[in-house]
């Protein structure tokens, strides 16, 4: 029986109850896509590495995929242990495709990734590895040379690496010989056929491994082994067998360590976006605590009644609780679908890259799993169940007596915890800061937040009730009448604001966080890019790839130029110093000429002290995140793993580093080059003399005599190009920012049309007094002015606390650097000033009841 | 002061429906204090609301200190209606979230007075309707009969030429009525007020000069004994 | 698996295609120096180690098998600087044959020589993925070890080695150049352990080593070979080969006959006749093979028994390369005189490249 009234009350209230169902489905739905299409991105990542080392039991890698190799000798090694079945070595680097058209010099200095192709190359054995990865074999087209296989400049290529030379039709329209660029020079490679990987879908060349070895000079260097062990024997105990046996920096890993490894690099960042993500929900659930307050206030005669004719305290409050679960179920059964289409969507026409640049150029198939589904629908109820928990205690809490008989909102019990809960919930706030983080996410900071936020909502009320009484009291009626009533009755209106502050507070706190951050940015690119010209060989990244690199002479050519003043060399290698936690991706090792100008684009936070160790050990310079992660400090003298050997180092300084959260390390070029052969070059950066042409050096630079295409730029267009990167990731936040206000604005929305409704024969008294109906209007919009103003008071406030937070604790905490506060007065002046204009309009768009006809009659109404 | 001539209120635009009332006609004079009587639904309070400018009629003319009303024209009804009228409801109808002073200077605001002559006034009507120690009261803390005398205070505050009162004493006891009545009349007396008094009872409306009953015939003077 | 198709395209190519590459060529009148000249040739383009043999378990039943190193040159990568380049690719092959099992157990196997994986050119020392032969004074251990069996066996010359041909030149065609370094041991003891089905037995028995190396060895015309190599039970040995073309007659042929008493004696192409007597239809691959032949070598007739039809190594099915290596048995006048290996190749589709 109670469920039939109260569904038939949720029925009533058609308006009010979508507008709850939509904020929660809005909120389910953003949550649910952007943790799809997160997880779909990951999922084709890691399938694609799991395809390219087939059926291997474990692999051994030193660093990050695609980065340097180690010695080739482990094979021997590796394949002598009993247990292995295969020991498969692997060769995997990219090279640039490069049409065999003449290459014209004009054009813009800066040439970004467009219009450079790159294919996958692995090199095998392919006696040893078709055992794990059959699909390596492949199909030859009809030849008379048996041997074309094993040749070194015969590839097999899949259908996207075809489609990239221009093939892709039929087997005849396939060309039959193709040039790549790999470190300065053109290869020119002969298609023996075609082998195609399920699951990997981007494009990929099967080479011999000794041909591989030659094409990418890595002569004497594996890039992996994948190895099949005798069945039934356990990964972990030979990998830990192995691990012994294993150089320095190099680990054994299963392939769920392997794709935990690929996941960790970005997991943070989805992290932080599925938090940010479920902001909409989180309002959401303020938005059903407006609506809920609202309509509990509404039938408290009703309520009345039932207890008095027997309904048990516990009986109502479970149909109330049930009313918040069946609103937050079905807006979470329709966010959840809307959050799959929007997902696939998405995936469809923007591919996984949400903006971080992690998955640029994935395409993946938008995977979901039954449970994550019924996890966000179950993140729905729970919003409506939380939202309609504090109404349905308060409701429950009402004498009947005295209910029965008042009106609306006339000495209700308030709605609102007491005082205490807020300041409680602040307290533990703090307490939650000053906790660690867990498992390298912060995830007691959010619980920080969101306490902070409630709290801070919870004292709303009273704050409301203490600031209006501060304000002189206004000649004009209309704002007399507006600010003492939401001084007096600070419940309806606290409820309604929730929502706004919520969504509020958050964006201004992300406003802050993201200003700090590009101010920091842009001060650390400025810092860093001290140099004239940048120059790398036009392939992209420098993650260490060694078929990036330049050589010597090439490097020789530049600094003889004319115009140039110095030249510095930079290479990056990708170490692993704790090979105990494999999982914990690889640091960046930058060698590069340790001069004064160099150190001086450091941002260097921290110095050593002068220390006699200083004098024998080279110095190394790390990243906030190294410090962070491994715990080192400058004055420490640590071992340096590379290549094998470890090298004692001394720790001269920290540095601020955003390109990369997972750390760097920085020492001298000429310390490197003793220690290893290894003089190839990632990066050359040149300072001009002071009379120099900067185009004309520029021509110079692509008029060497080299094979290699140069991406030439200067610091001005990098800068400009990291900075939208940085707004490109961040577009996303914003857009999730937007739609969370909106939840909020629909809160307010839903207490004017309630109040209306409740208020109606005040406003049908006034009309008899004398009131106009536009007069009506502009009471209702002070009304929401105000309480827009008392929204982005507390707003701001709490919004600069959560800000602190993100950037002191959660930032630090998931991406291990610091920056700067920044605080964008002036934008959040003009955020602020829109929602009091929104508030206000809101108001009195839904509150057009309080102006119609009826309220007149209203007064007739008995009490 | 008050003039109706051939006063038609029909509800809705055919012809065909029933009129609540049909070619009334009515005079009330300056300073008189009259009863309105009638049975539920005969329409009392839709004759005051076209009195008051807050419901059209469907025919006729209603003239007041002269002036032709017309209740279409929304923004100058009202101002007159600001100015001129005043109203007592049977509920009170006071704002909860203002206290008793505030209450009765309503009007005087909605009016632009200034505070200083809001202030003299309304303690004035506080003294006169005996509520001078609740000044500062919200109306949640009074009783009945007190919300009463507040609505009374604000109804007469800014003196207004007319003064409408809808069943004033339907919410109160016998006791509490009379002391209401015997205010009210001592009230409109003071402010040198005309006023109309819609109610069902007798009691109430000996307590007014004159007597009309509203029927479906019209309006019909009413005498007692 | 291409793999097989692999190892017979280099055994049997001799169309070197658009590469430079000099293989060391056979000819005749060099002397072969032991135990060197037991290790590998890789100046050569193939090589293999080949032993086939007949042992008895304790408990008394008979099995026979075959061990093969192959070694191919492959001409390829022999410019590159890489430890990988593949110049020599290195194939194994081993089957038993259980007249119980009714059809072969066998296992492959193929790599590259290079990191752990040789055959060593100074003595007979072969490792491909943990299958094993070496030669240690004189004495040939080789370890096979595979899913369904493996072997464990050590392998003792009873005499000195065989030179086939002319002092080990062995001619393999009309044509000079068409001819193999080939040394041969008959009559050698076996001794070891044998795992069939996780059932381990010991063995003894005696075995057939070969020892051949070339770089070119059959003409166009030819589509295959059949040879026999046999232990005779008064400690003689047989051998006899000859080249077949594709109408199935016979271009070339060659052996030797060992008596009894130790005399070695060459045999010529006229005086060597093989004559299928009854032949065998795979149910797998429908090639017709003459398990049953009889052998006339220099007017002795010998007639050859299989222990069981189905000796056939189809070792892989998209190419359609297979070939029969049985066990036989030596019958002369309807008694049994000897144990050998029977291998006819190229009765499927012509060896084809």
């Amino acid at each position: 029986m109670l469920a039939k009234l109260f569904l038939a009350s949720l029925r009533a209230n058609l308006g009010r109850t979508v507008l709850a169902l939509a904020g929660i489905a809005l909120g389910v739905a953003l949550g649910l896509a952007v943790h799809v299409i997160n997880q779909s991105a990951i999922g084709e990542m890691q399938q694609a590495a799991r395809t390219l080392s087939g059926d291997a039991d474990l692999s051994i890698r030193a660093g990050r995929v695609n980065a340097s190799g180690f010695d080739e000798n482990l094979l021997e090694i590796v394949a002598a242990n009993e247990r292995v079945q295969m020991a498969s070595p692997v060769i995997e680097a990219d090279a640039a495709y490069r049409k065999d058209v003449p290459n014209t010099s004009t054009g813009a200095a800066l040439q970004p990734m467009q219009g450079r192709q790159t294919i996958k190359f692995i090199g095998v054995d392919i006696f040893r590895a078709a055992l794990l990865q059959p699909g390596f074999a492949g199909e030859m087209y009809p030849s008379d040379d048996r041997f074309a296989m094993l040749r070194g400049d015969h590839v097999l290529l899949n259908q996207a690496a075809r489609a990239v030379i221009g093939g892709g039709g039929a087997d005849e329209n396939t060309p039959r010989k193709f040039s790549v660029t790999v470190g300065g020079a053109s290869h020119s490679l002969t298609v023996a056929g075609k082998a195609e990987l399920a699951g990997y879908a981007g494009p990929l060349a099967i080479i011999d491994i000794a041909g591989a070895q030659t094409l990418f000079n890595q002569l004497g260097q594996v890039s992996r082994i994948d190895i099949r062990l005798i069945p039934g024997t356990n990964s972990a105990d030979v990998a830990r067998a192995l691990a012994s046996q294993l150089p320095a920096g190099v680990t054994a890993s299963t392939p769920e360590q392997a794709d935990k490894q690929s996941a960790a690099v970005s997991r943070a960042y989805r992290i932080n976006l599925t938090v940010l993500s479920l902001v909409a929900l989180f309002t959401g659930g303020f938005l059903v605590f407006s609506t809920q307050s609202l309509s509990v206030l509404r039938r408290r005669a009703q309520f009345a009644l039932y207890r008095t004719l027997g309904v048990t305290r516990g009986e109502l409050m479970r149909a109330l609780i049930a009313e918040g679960a069946v609103l937050g179920c079905i807006g979470g059964i329709i966010g959840t679908a809307l959050g799959l289409w929007l997902a696939t969507f998405a995936l469809a026409k923007f591919g996984g890259d949400l903006g971080s640049g992690f998955f640029a150029g994935t395409a993946p198939v938008a995977q979901w799993t039954w449970p994550t589904l019924a996890f966000f629908t179950s993140l729905g109820i729970a919003a409506g169940v939380a939202g309609a928990a504090i109404p349905a205690r308060a409701a429950v809490n009402e004498a009947p007596a005295r209910a029965i008989k008042a009106s609306d909102g006339e000495g209700a019990t308030s709605a609102l915890p007491p005082t205490w809960t807020g300041f409680a919930l602040i307290v533990l706030s703090g307490v939650l800061l000053l906790l660690p983080a867990f498992d390298d996410i912060p995830w007691l900071a959010y619980l920080a937040i969101a306490a902070l936020l409630l709290g801070v909502l919870a004292l709303s009320p009273i704050a409301s009730t203490r600031i209006i009484a501060i304000i002189p009291k206004p000649k004009n009626f209309i704002a007399q009448l507006s600010l003492n009533h939401i001084e007096k009755s600070p419940g309806p209106s606290a409820a309604g604001i929730t929502g706004v502050v919520a969504s509020f507070s958050l964006m201004i706190a992300m406003l802050i966080m993201v200003v700090s951050f590009r101010s920091s940015l842009e001060q650390w690119l400025i810092g860093v890019l001290n140099q004239d010209l940048y120059v790398r060989q036009g392939n992209g990244g420098s993650g260490g790839g060694d078929s990036n690199a330049l050589n010597t002479s090439t490097g020789a050519a530049l600094q003889a130029l004319a115009g140039v003043a110095q030249a510095d060399f930079l290479r990056y290698r990708s170490i692993v110093l704790d090979s105990t936690k494999p999982e914990q991706p690889p640091v960046t090792l930058i060698t590069r000429p340790l001069r004064e100008n160099v150190l001086q684009s450091l941002s260097v936070l921290k110095r050593a002290a002068a220390d006699t160790n200083r004098d024998k050990l080279p110095d190394i310079w790390i990243s906030e995140a190294v410090a962070d992660l491994y715990g080192y400090t400058p004055g420490q003298t640590i071992s340096l793993p590379l290549d094998g050997t470890t090298h004692p180092v001394f720790v001269a300084g920290i540095w601020r580093d955003y390109a990369r959260s997972f750390g760097a390390m920085v020492i001298d070029r000429e310390v490197y080059l003793k220690w290893t052969a290894d003089d190839k070059i990632n990066d050359v950066s040149l300072k001009l003399s002071t009379d120099a042409n900067k185009a004309n050096v520029i021509a110079a630079v692509r008029n060497l005599p080299i094979e290699a295409k140069l991406d030439i730029a200067d610091a001005a267009e990098i800068r400009k190009f990291s900075l939208q990167a940085f707004d490109r990731s961040f577009a996303v936040t914003y857009a999730l920012e937007i739609a969370a206000i909106f939840v909020g604005l629909a809160g307010i929305s839903a207490t004017f049309s309630a109040q209306a409704w409740s208020r109606r024969r005040e406003f049908g008294m006034l009309r008899h007094l004398g009131v106009s109906r536009r007069e009506i209007a502009t009471l209702l919009g002070a009304e929401g002015a105000l309480l827009g103003a008392l929204g982005a008071g507390i707003g701001l406030l709490l919004g600069m606390a959560i800000a602190l937070i993100l950037i002191f604790v959660v930032n630090r905490e998931s991406f291990h650097w610091s920056m700067e506060l920044h605080i964008p007065w002036v934008t959040m002046a003009v955020l602020s000033v829109a929602l009091v204009v929104l508030t206000s309009i809101s108001a009195v768009l839904s509150g057009k009841f309080a102006m119609s006809k009826q309220v007149i009659a209203a007064v007739k109404e008995d009490a | 002061m008050l003039e109706i001539r051939t006063l038609t209120k029909r509800f809705g635009d055919t012809p065909s429906t029933a009129p609540v009332f049909e070619n009334l006609d009515f005079v009330l004079n300056t300073g008189e204090y009259c009863a309105l009587m009638g049975e539920s639904g005969a329409g009392k309070s839709t004759l005051l609301n076209i009195i008051a400018g807050l419901e059209p009629t469907t025919s006729g003319t209603i003239t007041l200190e002269g002036q032709a009303l017309d209740a279409n024209i929304d923004d100058a009804v009202t101002l007159f209606r600001r100015e001129k009228l005043g109203f007592i409801f049977q509920a009170f109808h006071l704002l909860p979230y203002l206290n008793v002073f505030e209450n009765i200077a309503l009007p005087l605001r909605l009016n632009r007075w200034t505070e200083e002559k809001i202030s003299a006034r309304v303690t004035e009507m506080l003294a006169s309707v005996g509520l001078g120690d609740k000044r500062a009261s919200l109306p949640r803390e009074l009783s009945g009969g007190e919300m009463q005398r507040v609505a009374i205070a604000r109804a007469l505050a800014h003196r207004p030429r007319l003064l409408l009162a809808d069943e004033p004493t339907g919410n109160l006891d016998p006791d509490t009525a009379l002391q209401v009545l015997e205010l009210l009349r001592s009230e409109i007396r003071r402010n040198n007020t005309t006023a109309i008094i819609v109610t069902h009872s007798e009691i109430a409306a000996r307590t007014a000069d004159r007597a009309v009953m509203l029927t479906r015939a019209g309006l019909k003077p009413r005498l007692f004994s | 698996m291409r793999i097989a198709w692999l190892f017979f395209s280099f055994v049997f190519t001799h169309l070197a295609l658009a590469e430079p590459v000099r293989f060391a060529d056979v000819t005749p009148g060099h002397a072969l120096m032991f135990p060197q000249d037991h290790g590998a040739h890789p100046a050569f383009r193939t090589e293999w180690w080949y032993v086939t043999g007949h042992v008895q378990t304790s408990s008394g039943t008979p099995l026979g098998f075959q061990v093969t190193f192959f070694r191919s040159r492959t001409g390829v990568g022999e410019d590159s600087k890489s430890k990988f380049a593949p110049q020599q690719i290195l194939f194994a092959h081993a089957a038993i044959a259980d007249p119980r099992h009714g059809k072969l157990r066998h296992d492959e196997k193929v790599a590259r020589a290079g990191f752990g994986n040789h055959a060593n050119a100074s003595t007979m020392d072969i490792v491909l993925n943990n299958w094993t032969m070496k030669m240690t004074d004189a004495v040939i251990a080789t370890r096979v070890a595979s899913k369904d069996f493996s072997l464990d066996l050590v392998l003792m010359p009873t005499q000195s080695p065989i030179l086939q041909g002319a002092n080990g030149y062995s001619q393999k065609g009309p044509s000079v150049g068409q001819a193999s370094y080939y040394a041969s041991f008959a009559q050698v003891n076996v001794s070891g352990k044998v795992m069939v089905e996780g059932r381990s037995e010991t063995v003894t028995g005696k075995a057939w080593f070969d020892h051949e190396w070339s770089s070119d060895i059959m003409s166009t015309d030819v589509s295959g070979w059949d040879w026999l190599g046999a232990n005779l039970d008064d400690g003689g040995a047989v051998m006899a080969f000859r080249m077949r073309a594709t109408d199935g007659r016979g271009i070339w042929a060659g052996g030797t006959r060992v008596a009894g008493d130790g005399k070695v004696v060459k045999l010529t192409p006229d005086q060597i006749t093989f004559t299928p007597i009854e032949t065998w239809r795979s149910p797998r691959t429908a090639t017709q093979y003459p398990v049953a032949m009889r052998v006339d070598v220099a007017g002795e007739t010998f007639e050859l028994k299989p222990w069981m039809n189905d000796q056939e190594l189809d070792s892989s099915r998209s190419t359609g390369i297979t070939y029969w290596e049985g066990a036989v048995d030596l019958l002369r006048n309807k008694q049994r005189v000897g144990r050998g290996y029977l291998e006819l190749t190229g009765y499927g589709k012509k060896l084809q490249f």
